[in-house]
This record gives C-alpha cells, structure tokens and sequence, in this order.
C-alpha cells in the first residue's frame, strides 16, 4: 500500500491526495504525521491541565509519578478529563439546539420573516409527546409551546427531569437514570456540573466522575433530540430524497457554493436564494449555481432538500483542492482553521457566518435571523464574484459520485413499514429480527480520523454486518462515508447484503413502491439526528416489551473525532447499546476506567464500549453482542414458557 | 618489545588485551597458575549458587586468544623475578624473558589459624577450583557455616542458602560487612539475613572446627557448638607480594606503585589485587582489590608499558552486593573514625520507610565517601563526584533527597572528572548546550 | 559512527522521549497495548530538570566505559560494529558494579527482571525511538567527526 493510498480508501479523495502532494498543498494527513509521534500521556489520558499547579502527568509504565500533585489517581484524572470531553460535545449539540429553538421564537413572534413553520404536524406530534395537548390551537401557538418547553430544558431550576429525556424513552429507562441519579434537569446545569466537579479538589471518585459524566451525556441526548425535533418543525421532516455524493458533485461549469458545518439555519436559506440568483450566475458566465454540502450541515440540506453531498469531515479540504469551489460557508463545529490558509492558495471565499465562531482572515457575514435572505444574497454574490477570479488551469474535480437515496427520518421509515403493517408499522422491523431474518440493527455514526485510514472503518464494518444481515442505520460523517461509496444506493443490497437483509428489503422495498428499491444503509441525517435512530430502537424495545438495552442494536463509530461523538457515545451506553468506537479514546491511562467504559457499563446501563481499531474485529465483536442479545432474548422467553407449562 | 605479564585475571588481562590494541606487533606472554583460560572470579560465588555454567564463567570467547596473538602459560607459578636478567623464573625451572613486566598476582585468602582447618569439608573461595569443589560439597552438604562477614563472606553465604543449605554466619566484629558498610546499613543486611533464614552471630568466632576426617561441627568463641558439614573461611584476602618483595621492590601492604603504576624496580610494573596505588577518596595509597579498580590499573600499565605515560587517576575502594534482593553499594571512606581518620570529617545520613538508607561522608565539605542501600541508581554520579574531588555544597542535601542526576553536578564531574577525561569531554559535547 | 546529540535549549520536558522509549522496548510496540503489558515495559532515557534546564538523559556509550571494565560477568561489552556499550542481560547477574560506576546514572536495574537496564541505542531502528520521539528535535541523530 502507498503513502497516499495508506490514507484514504475513497477514490475521489485519494485522487485529490495525490493532486494535493503534486501541488505540494498541505492536509490535514500531512498536519497529522507533523504531530507524530503523538503525546503518549495525552494519548492515554493521564495528563491534567485542570490547575495552574501541573501539569502533571502519571507515568503510564509506572516508574514515574503515580500521583498528581494535589494527590490524583490515574483514575480521578482519566474520568475527569472523560467528562470534560462529554461536556464539550454536551455544550456543543444543546448550544445547537438552542440556536434553532432561538431562531423558531424569533420567527413566532415576527422577527424572522424569511422562516415559516414547515412541518405543523411534526409540532403537533412533539407537543403530544411532551404532553401538551395542541387541540384547538394553531400550528404558530404549538410550536411556541413546543420551543419554550424546549428551552425550559435549558433553563430549568426545580430538581425535574429533561422533558427531552423522559419523553423519549422507556419507563424503565427513566426508572433506571433517577436511580443512578444522573437524571439532567437542566442541560446547562449538567454541563456546569461536569466543569464545577472535575475542577481542582472536587470530585476524586472515578465512578462518581463518570455518573457526573453520564449526566451531562444524557443532556447532550435531549439537545440532540430537541434539535431535530425543531429543525424538523421548522425546515421540514425529512422525506426520501435522491442526490448524489462525492467530490464529482462539484460541478466545474457552475458557481459552486459549499455549505459546511453543522447549523443549517442559514444554509437553508443559502439554498433556496441560489435557485433564485441562477441568473446573477449565467450573467457571470457560469452555467448556473450549483450548491454542495460537507459535514453535518450537509446531511442536513441533503435529507430536507436533496443538496449533494461533497465530502465528509477529515477530506474538508479537499473539496477546496479541486479549484472549483467559488465560497465555502460555514456554520459552527468540524470546521479546520486551516480552510483559511488553503483558500488563500486559490480563488475561493472562506466565509464565517456565526458570531462565536470566527477564523481569522475569513469573511464574516454575520447571520441574522431577522434578515436571512440578506445575509445568504450578500454569500452568493460573494460566491459569483469569486467564480469570477477562478483560474481553470487549477481546476481538478475527480470523476467520483454516487447515487445517494437519502430522507430516511423515522417517520418516512415508518411510513415504509406500514406497507407491510399497516396497523403497527414497527412490527415489520421486529418480526424481521424475531423471525431471525434480520440479525438486528446497527447505527454507525460518528466522524473521521487521521488516526484511522479514511472511510474503511465504516465500509469495512457496513459491510460485514451487512453480509450478516443487520440492518444499518446511519448519521453524519458515517453516513457520508457510506452514502460516498454507494451503499445508499438501491443496487448496493444485491452488492453486499446478506440473505435475510436482502430479502427484508426487497419485501420492504416491493411493499412501499419504493421507486428504484430501497438502498442497503438508510441515512437518518445529521449527528444531532442520531436521536432518530434512539427513536427508532425506543420504539422497537417498547413494541418488545422491553428496553434498548435488551434489543439487538448496536452503535458503532469506527473513526471518532470529535468530543460530540464522546458524549453521544457516552449516552448511547447509558440508553444500552453496545457502542463501538474504531479510535482508543483517551482513557487507557486507567485500568479501572477502561474497565466501567468496557465492562461494568453492562452490569448497570446493558450499554457498554467496545474499543477496537481493526475494523474486522469490530465488525466481529458488534455481531457476537447482536447474537448475544438475540440468544438471551430467546432464552428468556423460552424458559419463561417453560416455566408457564410447568405450572 | 617483550611484555611479560604474571596474572591472568582482571588486571592481567586488561593489560594484555590494552597492549595489543595500542601495539599489534609486540610479543605478549601471560603466565597463570591457574589451568583456566580467563574467567570471571567475581562469579564464583553465583557458580555455588548455581545461577550460573561452566560456559557463563569465562569471559572471553576461545578462539580470542589467538586473535590477539597472546601467548598464555597456564597452569605454572612464576616462582622467581630476576630484574638483572630481566626474566621470569617458572616452576618448571624454564625462564622467560621481559623488556616490561607486570606484576598482577592478585591475592591469597588469609587464613586464620583455627585448629581443624585442615579437615574435608573446609574451605576457602578465590579461585573456581575452589569454587568448584564448594559446590560438589554442597549437594550433600546440609548444614553451612561460613566464617567472616565480609563480602566473600556474604557472598558464598548467599549462594549456598541459593543452593539449598542452612546458612550460618560466624563474624567477629560487631556487624556484618564491616568493612563495606556502616553500623546503619550493616544493621539492615542483617535484619535481611535473618529475615530470610541465614543464622548470623556477630563479635564471635569459630575456635574450632570439630569432626575426624570431615567436618562435622564448628566450636564457637561463646563455647557453642554449631552442626556443619561445609565451612567457609572468608577472612579477606592478603596481597600475593611474595614475587615483588623478593626482587628487591618496594612493598607496604601491597606492591608500592607510583602514579605511573612503577613499582620500585625499573620496568617492572603492578596492577590489581597486589597492587597498593593511589586511592582518591583517602588521599594515600591502598589496596583496593575490585575487579574494577584492577581492570582500570591493567589498562592504564598497559599504556605506560607501551611507551604511552600515563597517569593513574586513583581508584575509589567501593563495592555492591546484593542481600536477599536488596542492592546495597558503598564507595571512599565509609565510617571514619575521629581517632584513626582525623578531624574534617562529617557524617550526613538519612534513612527512609523499607530498605532505603544512603549516607555521604565529607572531609573538608568535599564528599569523600557514600552508602546506599535499597535504592542504588545513580550511585555512579556520587563516584564521579568523589573522584572530582569538588565541592559542591549542596551536593549532600541533594544527595540524600535523592533530588539529583548527572546534570546536577555535570560542571564538576565533567571537569574534574579526570576519570572519563577523553570521554568526559566528549561527553560534553555530546550535550550540545545552547545549540540549535 | 553515529551518535545521538542533544540540543539542551529545544528540550521543553516533554517525556515523549520516554515513552517512545518504552513503546520500542515493549511486546506490542502500541501505546494502547503496552500500558497493559506485564511486566511493564521499561525506559532507558530519563528527563531531569536542572534550574530552568531539562536533560533527558540517555547512555552516553562512552568510549572508555567504565562500566564495562566493572562488569564481572562479561555482559556489559562494546559493540564494535554499531560503536554501542551493549548488555547481554543473559549473562548479566545483577551484581550491580555498572550502576555503581556509571557517572551519568545510565544504568538502572530493571526491578523486574533483576538485570541492568541501559540504552541499547535501539538496534533494529533506524533512528532510535527517543530522537524519532523527540517532537521538539532535541535528540538528534549525528556522525560523530561532524560535531567533535
């Protein structure tokens, strides 16, 4: 294997890594070897940078310090570090959340008039479950309801659960989270927990460190979960859409504006303003606007309005190495500083919109709700005027794209089902897996890593547990990955699924008169809509009578990144799923962490980790927890039954 | 040039081995009494124990002799030095010529005049004859008695509770390793010792070793008497000076050296064991005898030898042993005593939780001498400060807060250090300071 | 013959050093692998502050070395192929005379396995592990004539 094919195993991006290294521009792989050999007590977990005594660090082979200078175990540092790192991806979704809540108030009470209520009936559906009762009121009135009970998340000061939380799972589930006392009842407050407690001469104890952690996890979950519920209100819930995925969605002839980030409030707005400057475009000599998304942001005006899909987030750059990229604008969260530097090598606007989130020498057009459509005209004429600078001798689009069938939120998912069960649509997924037809189900979610080789985790593991018959699900950079490489495309089942899969499918598919067939991973959007995904098993361990933790559905997210991906694998544990992480976070330092991560997770929560960087032995150990929850399921039934008949 | 070179251990070897690398053509005889090509004395002990074969005691390969062209007579006893003819009498009456001779006889075990020292059973340990016949003796044997406390003492001690004895320790002074170690540190050995099952009686002696033939019991001074079917007489060892005194050299306790390791008669050099140089950490002339100081003098005579003058630094008289798994080293003047070492002399001590005990030892505030025991890494910065002789004034407090490495006293030891010197220096450059 | 250098004023303490240095001496040769090793895998180069001054200090391979004179057993021995001090821990016995001579304090005894525990200059390396390790370029990998 190659330098360069050591990187990548997506074509397109290993063609732009070899015009980058022609080129001589820098990635983020070359950034990566530069910080070789990584800080092996960083890596580990047991440096603390908490006070302005330290750092200190722990030897991790035992000659060295054991303690820190305040008297710190390996253990009281590891968990404290763990649940700062949950604390940043908690503050990162909810802020999100916020943002959308925010922007769906401003619009209520007149201040945003580019926004309208695109989904009354998914506002009326969150209002029901949240226990509000809608009937005589009108969609702008519930949806008011709907968002300040949001914020009341937020803001909350009585000692009462998240509605996020207790609304969308089990009884049990909620039983188990106030027993465990790591019940948020304010997501902020949960975040200031974490900071206040890990701080100098707080908590001490690991496992009381790690519940604080849980906690906020759980907070992160109900952010994640309110933010889809109100960016599906307000841009609309997602329905099945057909795109295409991969750097060749860049289309040379075209004014091409990338959308990248993870907030679509303006990207939205950016998409529907291009189809009407079409003309400001062809004036400039352009063939048209041709707008394209990376990262979240991008899953997000793909599953709502069929954008294509670029790239994901470690290939970032890359779009921009193809010289025909005329604006990238971006939002918050997954976005390298080193954009700024690459855009300077060519034509392209670097465009920073939210106020919090600047990169020096980037263009900033602050993003007001109040005047949306503004602030996205000013963008794509910044856009058109780039087009104009660009220099076609640099211009390099790799020829890769894939069809991508997207859209799948729960409620289209389930609007599939009922074509073979009209009356309790899950039944059709739940028989699948009690029939034995399907092993069970898989989310992969998660990001991408220069630690691992760019995209093989996830189709490496999509596929053996495809081939094993497990229905996959997927999010954010995962499911750019899968939808890059054609595993959202119809004709991918025949390619890669296994018998049972393979036939639920086409059954599936020939029910609803899915056009064309159903593809093999069905793409649920963003890393904040993994709460579909908890959605989804929630409703499959009710229609089993029991909790996730009892189900056979697995996480996995084979190149973790970012801190959002520990706090959701962080919750997804604490709901019970077994939770692969493809990247050795940073907790080998303490035995006995790694330990409650990996192990005694399952004794309290059903949850636990699997960490594992081979990517076949991950697909393995995900299809051993499957079978294992499969095999319990059976037993317990089965003696259940006996015991009757004995009776 | 003719090297002649009495003594095929340490020192020995050391200087035949330093000859051919500064001469390749010189003719290089050494004579050894002993039949047994060149091995490591120091391992006798671990061979009792059976830690260690036949093959692990010799430290150099067969075919090494060859290579280097050394011309080895084993197995005969240079009985006479003749400094007129400029030759070396052997026992078997033939005569070897030298232009430059070394004297490197080592040794003898003293042994003190005890009734029934001559019976089977008894022995000393120098040689790995003797060590040889200990360990056939002790696959019967059952029970020990090792007579002296020093470090042979100790060590056959160890090696034959190794091999499955019952191990009693018989000294006549009031601790064990009472050359090596202070009051402190002896006390902790013992408590080891005893801990570990050796029976140790102190300011005692054996008055009679009983049995007809064989061993069969030691009489002790307090009228005890102790079953044993092996004894071991550890006594020390007195310079073999025989060979030196009766060519007319200068001979105190050992071979009186100057600092070109000359003896008093011209040509003729000493080194080793038999040799008393220049020592650092008293300021005078002493025996040293440790493998180290011997290879050291070797190669130093060897340049003199070889027309190349070269001081001798010193040597430090210093050693390490290891009591039932604790490491204990002590270097230079190790308890000084007012009366016999004069005034100057400062004790700064500190003993910690375990076995953790170090000790430094200044006169005239320069450190002249060290114990550790317990934790011993970095002894060999102390040496090195000791053989720089430099004050540094806080070098006992860093020293017994174990708060203290190398670059600590790098200034010093790098310049003074005159051990190292051609390495030292490039040492010094091997840490490129302030360089970019 | 190569020799590693230290550059004093680009060491910032780091450590790295150190643990690339037990990484190359462990089993799995992975961070994540290693700190479950049993025993332990074991550094050669120690970082040590003096005043404002970090030293990672590491054998010097004399060429004079005293602690192969010391050593009784004939493990401690010059490598005359790679110009290292080199130890041969099947014939050492830990008798400890080349901790108690080293003036740099390179050698160590390894707890575990009661041998002497010294830089072999990571022989199967091309570039030993502290100065590939070392992120800063403090150690540094040089011909001896260049710099002496």
């Amino acid at each position: 294997m190659g330098r360069l094919e050591g990187r990548t195993v997506d074509p397109a991006a290993l063609e732009m890594l070899k015009h980058a290294d022609e080129q001589g521009l820098e990635t983020a792989w070359d950034r990566c070897r530069a910080q070789e050999p990584l800080c092996g007590f960083g890596n580990l977990g047991v440096c603390c940078r908490i006070c302005l005594q330290g750092p200190c660090r722990i030897d991790p082979f035992g000659e060295g310090a054991t303690r820190g200078i305040c008297g710190a175990q390996d253990y009281s540092i590891v968990a404290r570090n763990l649940i700062r790192s949950i604390a940043g991806g908690t503050a990162a979704h909810s802020d999100h959340g916020r943002h959308v809540a925010l922007t769906l108030l401003a619009h209520l009470d007149g201040h945003a008039p580019d926004y309208r209520i695109a989904d009354p009936a998914k506002a009326e559906a969150v209002a029901r479950r949240i226990g509000l009762d809608p009937a005589g009121k009108t969609p702008q009135e519930i949806t008011r309801e709907v968002t300040l009970a949001a914020l009341r998340d937020f803001s909350r000061l009585e000692e009462e659960p998240c509605t996020w939380v207790t609304s969308t799972v089990t009884p049990g589930m909620t039983e188990k989270f106030e027993e465990c006392a790591i019940m948020p009842s304010n997501i902020n407050g949960a975040i200031a927990e974490v900071m206040h407690r890990s701080t100098m001469g707080v908590d001490a104890d690991p496992i009381n460190l790690i519940f604080g952690g849980l906690k906020s996890a759980l907070a992160d979950y109900a952010g994640c979960h309110l933010s889809t519920d109100l960016t599906d209100i307000l841009f609309g819930t997602p329905r099945p859409v057909r795109s295409y995925a991969n750097l060749g969605v860049i289309d040379p002839e075209k004014v091409n504006i990338t959308v990248h980030g993870h907030i679509p409030l303006l990207s939205e707005i950016v998409v529907d303003v291009a189809r009407e400057m079409e003309d400001e475009a062809r004036a400039a000599g352009a063939a048209g606007i041709n707008v394209v998304g990376i990262c979240c942001t991008a899953n997000e005006v793909l599953m709502r309005k069929g954008i294509p899909l670029a790239t994901n987030f470690i290939a970032q750059e890359l779009a921009i190495m193809t010289g025909a990229v005329d604006a990238i604008i971006v939002d918050l969260q997954c976005i390298m500083p080193a954009l700024k530097t690459l855009c300077e090598c060519f034509h392209t606007r670097l465009i920073t919109t939210i106020p919090f989130s600047k990169i020096p020498g980037a263009y900033h057009v602050d993003f007001r709700e109040e005047r949306a459509k503004e602030s996205a005209r000013r963008i794509v004429k910044l856009a058109i005027e780039a087009y104009r600078e660009r220099d076609p001798a640099k211009v390099h689009v790799p020829q890769v794209k894939n069809e991508v069938v997207a859209g799948f939120s729960l409620e289209t998912m389930l609007e599939i089902f009922a074509s073979v069960n009209q009356e309790k649509p899950i039944r059709a997924l739940v028989d699948a897996i009690e029939e034995g037809e399907i092993r069970g189900i898989a989310l992969f979610a998660g990001c991408t890593n220069t630690k691992a080789r760019h995209d093989e985790g996830h189709l490496t593991i999509a596929r053996e547990l495809a081939k094993n018959d497990v229905f996959i699900v997927a999010t954010g950079c995962a499911a750019g990955a899968l939808a890059k490489a054609g595993y959202m495309r119809p004709g991918a089942v025949k390619e890669f699924a296994g018998p049972g899969l393979s036939r639920f499918l086409e059954r599936l598919g020939r029910a609803s008169g899915f056009d064309g067939g159903l593809p093999l991973a069905f793409h649920m959007g963003s890393c904040v809509d993994n709460s579909r995904a908890v959605d989804l098993a929630v409703l499959i361990a009710k229609e089993m009578g029991s909790d996730v933790a009892d189900i056979p559905f697995v996480a996995t997210a084979p190149e973790a990144m970012h801190e959002k991906a520990v706090s959701i694998g962080a919750w997804a544990v604490t709901l019970g799923f077994p939770t692969h992480v493809g990247v050795i976070p940073p907790v080998y330092g303490s035995s006995l962490v790694t330990e409650v991560v990996t192990k005694i997770a399952e004794d309290v929560f059903g949850g636990y980790f699997i960490l594992e960087t081979d990517p076949l032995k991950a697909a393995q150990k995900l299809i051993e927890a499957l079978n294992y929850r499969n095999w319990r399921r059976k037993y317990s039934r089965a003696s259940l039954d006996e015991a009757m008949v004995a009776e | 040039m003719k090297h002649v070179i009495i003594g095929g251990s340490a020192a020995g070897m050391s200087c035949a081995e330093t000859l051919r690398r500064l001469d390749p053509k010189c003719d290089i005889t050494v004579i050894s009494d002993e039949a047994r090509p060149f091995y490591s004395r120091c391992l006798t002990s671990y061979y009792i124990a059976g830690k260690i074969g036949e093959r692990d005691m010799l430290l150099r390969d067969p075919g090494f002799y060859e290579a280097r062209r050394l011309n080895l007579v084993m197995g005969k006893k240079a009985v006479l030095v003749d400094p007129r003819k400029k030759a070396v009498v052997l026992d078997d009456g033939s005569e070897i010529p030298y232009d430059r001779l070394l004297l490197a006889t080592g040794g003898r075990p003293k042994l003190p005049d005890i009734p029934g020292a001559g019976k089977r059973g008894v022995f000393t340990l120098r040689t790995w004859d003797d060590a040889v016949a200990i360990s056939e003796r002790a696959k019967t044997a059952r029970k020990a008695v090792v007579v002296g406390g020093g470090l042979i003492g100790m060590k056959v001690a160890g090696a034959l509770r190794d091999a499955g004895l019952e191990v009693r320790v018989v000294v006549a002074s009031g601790r064990v390793l009472s050359q090596m170690l202070d009051d402190e540190a002896a006390a902790i050995a013992r408590r080891l010792l005893e801990a570990h099952g050796f029976a140790v009686d102190t300011r005692c002696d054996v008055v009679e070793i009983e049995g007809d033939d064989e061993v069969r019991q030691v009489r002790l001074q307090d009228g005890r008497r102790v079953d044993a079917d092996l004894v071991v007489i550890g006594k020390g060892v007195d310079p073999e000076v025989g060979l030196a005194e009766a060519c007319g050299a200068r001979v105190g306790r050992g071979i009186i050296v100057d600092e070109h390791l000359k003896t008093s008669v011209p040509d003729i050099y000493a080194a080793g064991d038999a040799a008393e140089a220049y020592d650092i950490a008293w300021g005078e002339p002493r025996v040293n005898a440790m493998w180290t100081a011997a290879t050291s003098q070797g190669q130093v005579a060897a340049h003199n030898m070889a027309g190349i003058p070269t001081r001798y630094p010193g040597s430090v008289g210093m050693n390490s042993i290891d009591i039932c798994g604790v490491p204990f080293i002590s270097m230079g003047v190790v308890s000084p005593r007012r009366d016999r070492d004069g005034d100057g002399l400062v004790e700064l001590a500190r003993r910690r939780a375990g076995n953790w005990y170090r000790k430094v030892v200044l006169k005239d505030r320069v450190i002249c001498g060290a114990v550790f025991a317990g934790v011993v890494d970095k002894a060999g910065v102390v040496l090195a400060l000791i053989r720089a002789r430099a004050r540094r004034d806080d070098a006992p407090e860093r020293i017994l807060a174990d708060d203290f490495t190398y670059a600590t006293f790098m200034d010093v030891i790098d310049e003074k250090g005159r051990y190292f010197q051609e390495g030292g220096k490039r040492n010094v450059q091997r840490i490129m300071q302030g360089g970019y | 013959m190569k020799e590693v250098f230290v550059r004093l004023a680009r060491c910032v303490g780091c450590r790295q050093c150190e643990i690339s240095c037990a990484l190359v001496h462990s089993e799995s040769r992975d961070i994540h692998q290693a700190v479950w090793e049993r025993p332990l895998p074991r550094q050669r180069v120690r970082v040590t502050r003096e005043g404002s001054e970090y030293y990672p200090l590491r054998c010097f391979h004399c060429e004079d070395a005293p602690c192969i004179g010391a050593c009784i057993s004939g493990a401690m021995h010059l490598d005359e192929d790679v110009g290292t001090v080199a130890c041969d821990t099947a014939r050492c016995v830990g008798c400890w005379m080349c901790v108690m001579v080293c003036p740099y304090g390179s050698v160590r005894i390894h707890e575990g396995q009661k041998v002497a525990l010294k830089c072999d200059r990571c022989p199967d390396e091309d570039e030993p592990a502290c100065v590939r390790g070392c992120p800063t370029r403090a150690l540094l990998v040089k011909e001896r004539a260049l710099v002496v």
